[in-house]
């Protein structure tokens, strides 16, 4: 395609921006990307078209950013070079600025392989500019209604505007995704077997409880969580495809992720089965570019947790895990991972309602917080921050956490001290926020994981005698 | 004493955290000393309005809301007898939506619906969504035993709801859109039926509204009504920390 002058000025236009936003000390791929497509709307087409590895897109509900990153962490093992929009800025936008850092002041790319995570209400317009060669489809989960609307129209855009050429990487197990095989040329499934926490029945909020192509009812001989399982629909008789990529022998280890597909044993240093098909989405898509089984397991194993996913932070007084809270499946994971921990319970949960968070706070009413009603025994506080403190607070009451081991603090500060500041034998803790206020509190954590450091290692070991 | 309350279609008509409006009545029931036997009714079940206290009906997605108004549509007769009955009903979003006249699309079609209530919905062309204030009328208060006289919660919606003559709403707009986002009027009361367009969890928020439903239940059963209090310190923090903060933006 030709290149016109919109182009040039586009591409040169965000390659000021991005420099000047580096001289300043601030990264940020947006702002470039969204002056560039005001220049050029055509930019992203002319820019994704230098790509002669191939485009490989990752979408779904959950697990994007984790998923990408996997699959980033194997393309570096093998020595590959490639673009990629990191930190989940996954809009128009974010990835046209991806693009444009990769490319250089003369036009050509950097690499020929680009490795986008595209947010699932993107895909359309994403798609109507870029044929990705390889799409990854992780699950189908609610997120954010009132930005979105409903969840059945995005599946259905998102399914109606991949191209029929492009290799599908589908999670078997979840009909929302597996369903995009059907009529398509070429689509390659990952699935697990079973997990420890699987179940004949299942409690949770679950979406498509009926068949994506008639509309009867789905009949499930396993639920992993949500609406993954094993399933079969009792009309039509559309099934759980057969997965080429399946996970056995699944199972967790000192905070490790083990499991084996065929002859091979991957670990992951992530926690919730719900990571394993990050992983599994991730090997899947590797194995498919043709790299060996030695290097994606390496890949799987060299990987760090990037920020707020099931991250862990040590504190003299104890150990804590942060992790973002965004949709009801996700939470539910998050509260079955903090229970299998099986140690007394310290929980801070931050919940905020920007734009960022999602406006509409009522997913809270569809987490199964009855669970840690169930375990009430085990839980020591539970500490509520953010905008919707109170909220939250609430929730928990009618999920059955008496009221006296709920805490209202809206300081992040506060609360945080409030979650340290005394604890049982062997608490865990957890820090669980919505997006806006992750980075807030992980600052706070990470001062005080610092300020710990520095601090002679005579406090540490009183602060440990404490402890024992 | 027992409450039966019936939680209908919740496998197709549970967006946006219905559910909770179902565990808020069945608590404060339960910290009460009252039994609540919550019925989740699927399609085609078996449904004795008559004998129920509370019927509740939530949103859903167009193609789920599609394939039961057919399915109410058989029952309307025996549903509205115990209307008339006094069965108290709560309908959010799609089921007060439902239970109108009808539902005109963008083009111009009309999809009918039970016509229990005098109202009927337009397809907007811009979705109404966010928090919302209202101010209760009588209708939707408890009298002296009330806290407070505003609703909270949260809309999402594109069809535009009109009531006709004779049938008032719920209350008043303070902050956000409500029935139609002209006329100012949020929800309706028809005898003990509810609808509005607050969805989701709206009863743990506004507690004072799950134990109007509660009382008007046990009125029905004609048993004294003086409703046990609650210690609802929480309910109130949770209701006046969105009044505040919205009024303070209007």
């Amino acid at each position: 395609m030709k290149r016109t002058w919109r182009f040039w000025l586009a591409l040169w236009a965000g390659k000021i921006i991005t420099m000047g936003l580096l001289v300043t000390g601030k990264k940020g791929t947006t702002l470039p990307g969204k002056i560039a497509n005001w220049i050029d709307p055509q930019i992203m087409r002319h820019l994704s078209g230098a790509y002669t590895d191939g485009i490989i897109m990752v979408t779904g509900t959950n697990g994007k950013t984790t998923t990408a990153n996997l699959l980033a962490s194997i393309l570096r093992q093998a020595g590959k070079v490639f673009a990629f929009n990191q930190a989940g800025a996954n809009l128009v936008t974010g990835i046209t600025g991806a693009l444009i850092q990769n490319t250089g002041w003369n036009g050509l790319s950097r690499a020929s392989l680009a490795l986008l995570e595209v947010d699932e209400a993107t895909v359309p317009k994403f798609c109507e500019h870029v044929s990705p060669s390889l799409a990854i489809v992780t699950n189908f989960f609610r997120d954010q209604l009132d930005r979105y609307g409903e969840l059945d129209t995005t599946v259905r855009m998102v399914k109606g505007s991949l191209p029929k050429e492009t290799v599908l990487v589908l999670n078997a197990d979840d009909p929302l995704v597996a369903q995009f095989g059907t009529n398509h040329n070429q689509a390659i499934y990952y699935g697990v077997e079973r997990t420890p926490d699987s179940q004949g029945d299942s409690q949770e909020t679950r979406e498509a409880r009926f068949c994506p192509g008639c509309g009867a009812a789905l009949d499930y001989t396993l639920f992993h969580y949500g609406q993954l399982g094993i399933f079969k629909c009792s009309g039509c008789g559309f099934h759980r495809p057969e997965p080429e990529i399946l996970a056995k022998d699944v199972h967790q280890d000192e905070g490790l992720l083990l499991f084996q597909v065929d002859e091979v044993v991957f670990r992951i240093a992530l926690q919730g089965y719900y990571n394993l098909y990050n992983a599994l989405a991730a090997l899947t898509a590797a194995r498919e570019l043709g790299f060996k089984d030695k290097v994606i397991e390496k890949g799987l194993r060299v990987f760090i947790p990037q920020a707020g996913r099931m991250e862990r932070f040590s504190l003299p007084e104890g150990e804590i895990t942060l992790t973002l809270v965004k949709n009801p499946t996700g939470f539910d994971q998050v509260i079955q991972t903090m229970i299998g921990v099986d140690r007394p319970l310290g929980i801070l949960i931050g919940i905020n309602d920007l734009a960022a968070d999602g406006r509409d706070i009522s997913w809270l009413w569809d987490v199964n917080f009855e669970r840690l009603g169930t375990h009430e025994a085990r839980i020591q506080k539970v500490v509520c921050t953010g905008l919707r403190a109170e909220d939250m607070a609430l929730r928990l009451k009618y999920a059955g956490v008496s009221v006296e081991k709920l805490i209202l603090e809206h300081s992040l500060a506060g609360a945080l001290k409030m979650l340290t500041g005394s604890w049982a034998e062997g608490e865990a803790w957890f820090i669980l926020p919505t997006y806006t206020l992750l980075f807030p509190l992980r600052e706070i954590v990470e001062d005080c994981q610092k300020s710990a450091r520095l601090s002679n290692s005579g406090a540490k070991e009183r602060g440990e005698e404490a402890r024992a | 004493m027992k409450l039966a309350i019936c939680h209908l279609y919740p496998d197709l008509l549970d967006l946006y955290g219905d559910r909770g409006n179902i565990l808020t009545l069945a608590a404060r029931c339960r910290w009460r000393g009252i039994e609540p036997v919550i019925q989740k009714a699927s399609l085609g079940e078996d449904l004795d309005f008559m004998g129920m206290d509370i019927l509740f009906i939530g949103g859903g997605s167009d193609r789920e809301q599609g394939l039961l108004v057919q399915d109410l549509m058989r029952r309307e007769n025996e549903l509205r007898k115990a209307i008339e009955n006094g069965l108290v009903v709560l309908s959010i979003c799609g089921g007060y939506q439902m239970l109108g006249n009808y539902y005109q699309m963008a083009n111009g079609e009309r999809i009918n619906g039970l016509g229990i209530l005098d109202v009927w919905t337009i397809a907007g062309a811009k979705r109404l969504i966010g928090n919302v204030v209202v101010e209760l009328d009588e209708k939707g208060s408890r009298g002296n035993s009330n806290k407070y006289r505003t609703m909270v919660g949260f809309e999402n919606h594109s069809g535009k709801t009109y009531l006709g003559e004779g049938i008032s709403p719920l209350g008043r707009v303070l902050f956000g859109h409500g029935n139609n986002g002209e006329d100012s009027g949020e929800g309706v009361r028809y005898l003990n039926v509810f609808g509005t367009y607050l969805h989701g969890p709206l009863l743990p928020k506004n507690p004072h509204l799950a134990d109007l439903l509660l009382e008007l239940a046990i009125q029905r059963r004609g048993v004294d009504t003086s409703l046990m209090e609650l210690d609802d310190c929480l309910e109130d923090l949770a209701h006046k920390a969105m009044v505040k903060r919205l009024l303070k933006q209007a």
